[in-house]
């Protein structure tokens, strides 16, 4: 055979060198100036090449691999590189000298054929481009280069470029390789998903093949339909073709799934064992595809889908329907996946608790299944399970998987599953998102395990105290009790836990009121059967106390004061109360004698109660303290209340309480009130020393030295004035006291010391109304009238001087008089200007009659022995003068009215002032006002 | 020898010729009827040569035809042909109120291959012209080539009808129209109707040597090559050795090619190339080397004619093939006329008319000497040209054979050969059948088939 298609080849070269001379003779017949002729020598050429290569490959191929790669390709492919170097120069020369040249396509393609036989795929593919787009439609070579197109497209995989080159090449074109590129079609279709077509491309080609015209694919057809077949789902009609050609296709579904598989193209591979097994009816079969598939599955790491067909090889396994070979495969698969989820469950990479509890749960299943197929090891399996889930944080099924294997192992006798299982419980109870519930429920059987395992050992130490804990908290203080002897029985020395045992043993007593079994723990501890430590021994004597008071005060809650009083005394007598009882017992007597109206004693219980309290308690029951002490106050004891008030007071005052404030007042008024200045001021100077607000204390002690003033303490009051006045915020408020002490000294002619505090009293008002402060009406008066005292001399000067003629004189004299008017005018308006209401009124007053009575003298002067017409000329010259003046006194009145008005001041020279007020009636009570008591008193 | 015997027996006849248009000379003026009569009478004289220059000088000067001279320039027409008036520029023929003048004007058209301009001319003549028989004879050829073949069909069957047999020259038209309504009906493809119309060509006629190479080709395309071979191995026949020609080889050999008998179209490819490859240039260098100097191409047909040689180099060949030309025999025809007519003017020396009309003679019948050569000379080009085609057809022909074998041995094909079955033909009534022993009778020339089967598969 193989000589025959040497000789044929042979056969084939010898006619193409024969074509090549004889177009070679053509050519040069007519010149070589047609491009025709060079272009069938570039063919000729070029199929030369071709067979040559086929021969040089066929040649090279059959060389031993070492000799091979030794070998020099160039020199072993020179015959046919030579003869394609022939047809290119040839083609290149067409190119270069007929560019129009109307077969410059067959030119284009003879490029490109000898470049993508270079394996130069890139310029091949330019040149076929061109050959295409160059050459007549339809035309062979235009057929020719779409299917070398298509094969370069093919090979580099692009299909779906390739596709239409190919379909519509081969629908015109069929040589002998049609059957070949027609296979490759039918790939290109494959892989582009066309499955239907690929078939029937397929099926097409495996037909064709059968004419020996077209290149036999039927091998190749028969090797890949399946896998078209298998793929797209269309098994029956696979296996239909296959049975024409006697083959059992579902034998090879396992193959073609492998086969996909190696191609890493693992979702065909899947579908293939998919349609397989919806196909194949066969346990043994199907169980074959289902082992593949975990194959598969576990290769590629899907976990789910492994799970899901071990879960139907393990119904298959149940059924007793697996050989030992599948059986053993299946064990396998189970024991490396379940190993391999475990290593994920337990390894940090899935922070997602989502995927991790999936992990877990995979896991356990398989482990699960490891205790069907191996059941003599189902606690290992069962401890397995329980450090995934612990792994996953499910403490809770960690618990109960650890357990099984515990009761498992013990049964199996596997001391180290036991061990570990135990080790994995205890870690379990460690865990705090394990629910309290959960943990009640494992405590007991756990540490019962353990301490049955091992009683002597540290851990067994500590175990005991939380078997206790776990009893006691269940209310089993009887198995709790026994636990203490069996720790006491274990580690005889260990006081402290012991004790600590005790004390929540004696609790319970306590709560139930079982004060015999306290006593009998007393007892029993005194007889030495439990040694404690003597701090705890008097605790237990506290305690007893301790359950006096309860008793107390569950008496006084079912409403029974008598009984509650009695029994508070009886705290606050016996030698064994504690501080904390007997101050508790005291504010309790405090509170009930005040519920019953007892005053004296409530007053002395709260003082007693105060006294003991430290201030933080104080604090947390002033309102009850100062309930009493207004109680107090409402039932008159005012020295009482302020005595429980200033105590309040001295015990908070180190405190931020608000109450202290309330304190200080209510303490000081009442002290003030009852005229106890010696308390009061102690508890101003302790009101500055527990830092009461500035102000309340202030005004505290403006509210004191009025009583020094009515108590004629003196010199405590100028004190008192002295300290305000370092601060400036209260000077307007002192001008009042001041003057009081100034009017004081100049009463006893101290003068120098009326000037020092007159002195004093101006710097005060000066800064006050400099700096615009609210300075109290009563005490603006008194600077007003202060200020008013400068106008009486020029008053007196006023009505001193008379009018007189001669001439000269008068003019002199009504001169002096109009300066002393102006003068008089300025002192009034600077009066007027310290807003004082009296002072106002006043001014105008004294401005008015001065103005009125000079009007008045001019109008009644008359001089003597003046003729009548110096009297005309002397009337009308004093008319220039005084009407202005009337007019002026008009305007006074009229702006003292406005003043009046404006400023609201009442005061009793209101009618002097205003002419229009004359007739005004005026109402006077014939009363002087009532002064009320301060403490309401009178 | 030829020439001398005519000049003889027509020596006493001509000299009362030659003193009847000298009177008519004598009354000469410048008037165009003096120039028309004097026309006329050398006509009436049968001195159709002599009078050429004449006619080509009314011509020229656009001068109207009268009916009679219309007449008389169809009988010089008729008798030396058209050929001296086709050369005349066409500026003075286009415009004529002459049927001839517009007829040898549609002449020169149809030879530029002006076929509607040459029909629109024909066409303005009337049905009662002498020369009518051509005039249908070119109307048809005209309207075929412009595929009207039913109007074709007409004016060939008007053209046979009215050609009358016992005039030579119109024995021949109608012949031609024979074969041309044969090839009218092969143009228009219907190759069964034109296979029996080519039957129609006597074998006597000097056309039928050429009709059988169409009527090869017309059983070439009925598929029918064992024919097609049967008829062009008529022209091995001696009678009609001279009848070779390149694309008689080429037929023979795609017929071959046809069958699929390789190896027979490859033999007649290789020896075609053998054979005249060596002719082909000595042609090609004749033909380069003389370019268009007409006079030797006549000198080389005359000294052919003169050595009767039978030993024959291609060359030769060629020129006897010319020789067999029937167009070629009317010009020279023709010319013989004009050397005749030259003779009997050179008889009367004396006479200035004498002189003057020998003097015309002479430039005309130099000018049917340039005519004679360059048609050689354009036979012998067409037939280079004709090589030079075959060489290619040749050559493609083997690389088909080539081609062929070579898809042969890609498909993997046994050969199969087995030649000459009659039962392979099929026949008509007017053909024969003879088994081909390479004998050549006379009455059976063109009716041999071949026998051979295809071995196409």
């Amino acid at each position: 055979m193989a000589s025959d298609i040497e000789e044929r080849r042979e056969k084939i070269i010898s006619i193409i060198n024969e074509e090549l001379n004889e177009v070679y003779r053509l050519s040069s017949h007519l010149n070589h100036r047609n491009p025709d002729h060079l272009l069938r020598m570039a063919e000729l050429n070029l199929e030369k090449a071709r067979l040559y290569r086929d021969k040089e490959n066929k040649e090279y191929l059959e060389l031993p691999t070492s000799k091979r790669r030794k070998l020099n390709k160039r020199s072993f492919f020179r015959e046919s590189n030579k003869y394609f170097d022939q047809a290119n120069t040839l083609c290149m020369k067409i190119v270069r000298n007929y560019p129009s040249y109307k077969s410059i396509g067959e030119v284009y393609y003879i490029i490109a054929y000898n470049a993508k036989e270079a394996n130069k795929n890139k310029t091949a593919e330019k040149y076929f481009k061109r050959a295409i787009s160059k050459s007549r439609p339809n035309s062979d070579v235009q057929l020719k280069s779409k299917i070398s197109l298509a094969e370069i497209y093919y090979n580099t995989k692009r299909y779906s470029s390739a596709i239409p080159l190919y379909s519509q090449a081969l629908s015109r074109h069929k040589d002998r390789w049609w059957t070949k590129d027609s296979f490759n079609l039918a790939w290109c279709y494959y892989r582009n998903n066309q499955h239907d077509r690929a078939i029937r491309k397929m099926q097409e080609v495996y037909t064709v093949s059968s004419d020996d015209k077209y290149v036999d694919m039927r091998d190749a057809v028969t090797r890949d339909i399946g896998q078209i077949y298998a793929t797209s789902g269309k098994i029956s009609e696979g296996i239909n073709f296959y049975e024409k050609l006697g083959i059992n296709f579902t034998d090879q579904l396992i193959d073609i799934a492998n086969v996909l598989n190696r191609e890493g193209r693992k979702a065909d591979a899947d579908k293939v064992l998919n349609y397989a097994e919806a196909y194949v009816k066969d346990t043994g079969k199907k169980a074959e595809i289902y082992l593949e598939q975990l194959v598969h599955d576990a290769q590629y790491n899907r976990y789910r889908d492994h799970l899901k067909n071990t879960r139907k090889l393990m119904a298959y396994f149940k059924a007793k329907k697996l050989s030992d070979k599948q059986v053993a495969a299946l064990t396998f698969q189970v024991q490396k996946m379940g190993a391999v989820i475990q290593k994920k469950v337990v390894s940090n990479i899935y922070k997602n608790s989502k995927t991790r509890r999936i992990y877990k749960s995979y896991a356990n299943e398989y482990f699960d299944f490891m205790q069907s197929l191996d059941p003599a090891k189902k606690s290992l399996y069962a401890f397995y399970q329980g450090e995934t889930s612990f792994a996953a944080k499910d403490y809770s099924e960690a618990m109960k998987y650890y357990n099984e294997a515990f009761d498992r192992a013990r049964k199996e006798n596997n001391s180290a599953v036991m061990k570990n299982s135990m080790e994995g419980l205890l870690a379990g109870l460690g865990q705090r998102s394990l629910s309290s519930k959960e943990k009640e429920s494992y405590y007991i059987p756990v540490y019962e395990n353990y301490l049955s395992m091992d009683s002597k050992s540290d851990r067994a130490e500590m175990l005991y105290t939380k078997l206790f804990k776990a009893y006691y908290d269940k209310g089993d203080y009887d198995n709790a009790e026994k636990t203490l002897y069996r720790y006491h029985r274990d580690f005889p020395k260990n006081h402290k836990t012991k004790e600590a045992m005790i004390a929540n043993l004696m609790e319970i007593s306590k709560k139930k009121g079982d004060h015999v079994k306290i006593r009998d723990w007393v007892a029993r501890i005194d007889a030495g059967d439990f040694v404690v430590s003597p701090q705890y021994k008097l605790k237990l004597q506290q305690l007893l106390t301790n359950i006096q008071i309860e008793e107390v005060q569950t008496k006084l809650e079912k409403g029974d004061k008598k009984e509650a009083l009695i029994g508070y005394h009886k705290i606050v007598k016996d030698q064994y109360s504690t501080k904390k009882s007997k101050i508790n017992a005291k504010y309790n007597l405090a509170a009930l004698y005040y519920e019953l109206g007892n005053v004296d004693k409530s007053y002395e219980w709260s003082l007693n109660a105060i006294e003991e309290m430290d201030a933080k308690d104080v604090e947390d029951f002033s309102d009850s303290f100062l309930s009493i002490s207004s109680y107090l106050f409402g039932m008159q004891y005012f020295e009482k209340s302020a005595s429980l008030s200033e105590k309040i007071l001295e015990k908070l005052c180190n405190t931020r309480s608000k109450k202290k404030r309330i304190a200080f007042r209510n303490s000081l008024y009442l002290y003030v009130a009852e005229n106890k200045l010696k308390e009061a001021q102690n508890v101003l100077k302790l009101g500055r020393s527990c830092k009461i607000r500035n102000s309340v204390v202030v005004d505290a002690t403006f509210e004191i030295i009025e009583k020094f003033w009515e108590h004629n303490l003196y010199q405590v009051y100028e004190q008192s004035l002295e300290n305000l006045s370092f601060s400036k915020k209260y000077w307007p408020k002192l001008l009042g006291p001041y003057s009081k002490l100034i009017a004081l000294h100049e009463k006893h002619q101290n003068m120098n010391r009326v000037s020092e505090l007159k002195s004093k009293r101006q710097q005060l008002f000066d800064w006050s109304i400099r700096n615009k402060k609210d300075i109290p009406v009563s005490s603006l008066n008194i600077m007003a009238m202060e200020e008013m005292k400068k106008l009486d001399p020029i008053v007196s000067n006023l009505e001193s001087t008379k009018l007189s003629f001669p001439e000269d004189t008068f003019n002199q004299l009504m001169q002096r008089k109009l300066k002393l008017l102006e003068k008089l005018t300025d002192q009034a308006v600077r009066v007027q200007s310290l807003g004082a209401p009296e002072g106002i009124v006043q001014s105008f007053k004294v401005l008015i009659n001065a103005y009125s009575n000079f009007v008045q003298e001019m109008k009644t002067f008359k001089p003597t022995g003046k003729s009548k017409e110096f009297m005309d000329s002397f009337n009308q010259a004093m008319a220039g003068v005084y009407v202005p003046l009337e007019q002026k006194v008009k305007n006074f009145q009229v702006e003292a009215k406005a003043a009046i008005v404006k400023n609201d001041i009442l005061s009793n020279s209101n009618a002097d002032v205003i002419y229009d007020m004359k007739d005004s009636n005026r109402f006077y009570s014939k009363y002087s006002g009532v002064v009320m008591h301060r403490g309401g008193k009178r | 020898m030829f020439l001398r015997i005519v000049v003889l027996n027509l020596f006493i006849t001509q000299l009362f010729a030659i003193s009847n248009i000298e009177d008519a000379y004598s009354k000469r003026s410048k008037s165009v009827n003096w120039y028309r009569s004097f026309i006329n009478q050398m006509i009436a004289e049968k001195k159709y040569y002599t009078a050429v220059y004449w006619f080509k000088d009314y011509i020229g000067k656009g001068r109207p035809f009268s009916k009679e001279l219309d007449t008389s320039l169809a009988r010089v027409i008729l008798a030396i042909g058209a050929s001296q008036f086709e050369y005349l520029p066409s500026r003075y023929l286009e415009n004529s109120n002459s049927a001839t003048v517009q007829y040898i004007y549609a002449k020169k058209l149809m030879k530029r291959n002006r076929y509607k301009e040459a029909l629109d001319q024909v066409n303005r003549i009337g049905p009662r012209h002498m020369l009518m028989p051509f005039i249908y004879h070119m109307k048809g050829v005209l309207y075929s080539a412009q595929k009207q073949y039913d109007r074709a069909r007409i004016n060939f069957e008007d053209c046979v009808r009215s050609s009358d047999v016992s005039k030579p020259r119109e024995k021949l038209n109608k012949e031609y129209c024979i074969a041309g309504l044969a090839r009218n009906t092969y143009g228009s493809r219907n190759l069964e109707k034109s296979e029996s119309q080519y039957l129609d060509v006597p074998k006597s006629s000097r056309v039928w040597p050429q009709i059988l190479y169409e009527e090869a080709w017309n059983s070439y395309y009925r598929g029918k090559y064992n024919r097609t071979l049967g008829k062009l191995v008529t022209y091995k026949a001696p009678v009609l050795d001279h009848m070779f020609g390149p694309k008689i080889e080429v037929l023979n050999a795609i017929s071959y090619l046809k069958m699929c008998l390789y190896n027979d179209a490859q033999q007649i490819s290789d020896q075609f190339w053998n054979r005249y490859q060596g002719d082909y240039r000595r042609l090609r260098s004749l033909l380069l080397s003389k370019r268009n100097d007409h006079y030797y191409f006549y000198k080389l047909i005359v000294d052919f004619e003169k050595s009767g040689t039978t030993s024959r180099s291609y060359l030769e060949n060629l020129l006897k093939n010319i020789t067999l030309d029937s167009r070629y025999q009317a010009i020279r025809d023709s010319f013989i006329l004009g050397a005749d007519e030259l003779q009997v003017i050179k008889g009367f020396r004396s006479s200035k008319l004498a002189r003057m009309l020998e003097k015309r003679l002479e430039d005309t019948l130099k000018d049917q000497q340039q005519i004679i050569g360059a048609f050689v000379r354009r036979v012998l080009h067409e037939h280079y040209q004709d090589l030079n085609e075959a060489f290619e057809s040749m050559s493609y022909i083997k690389l088909e054979v080539l081609s062929q074998r070579k898809k042969q041995l890609y498909s993997f094909e046994d050969k199969r050969e087995k030649r000459g079955d009659v039962k392979y033909l099929e026949r008509n009534a007017k053909q024969y059948f003879w088994d081909f022993n390479g004998e050549f009778w006379a009455d059976e020339l063109g009716d041999y088939v071949f026998a051979l089967k295809s071995e196409c598969r």
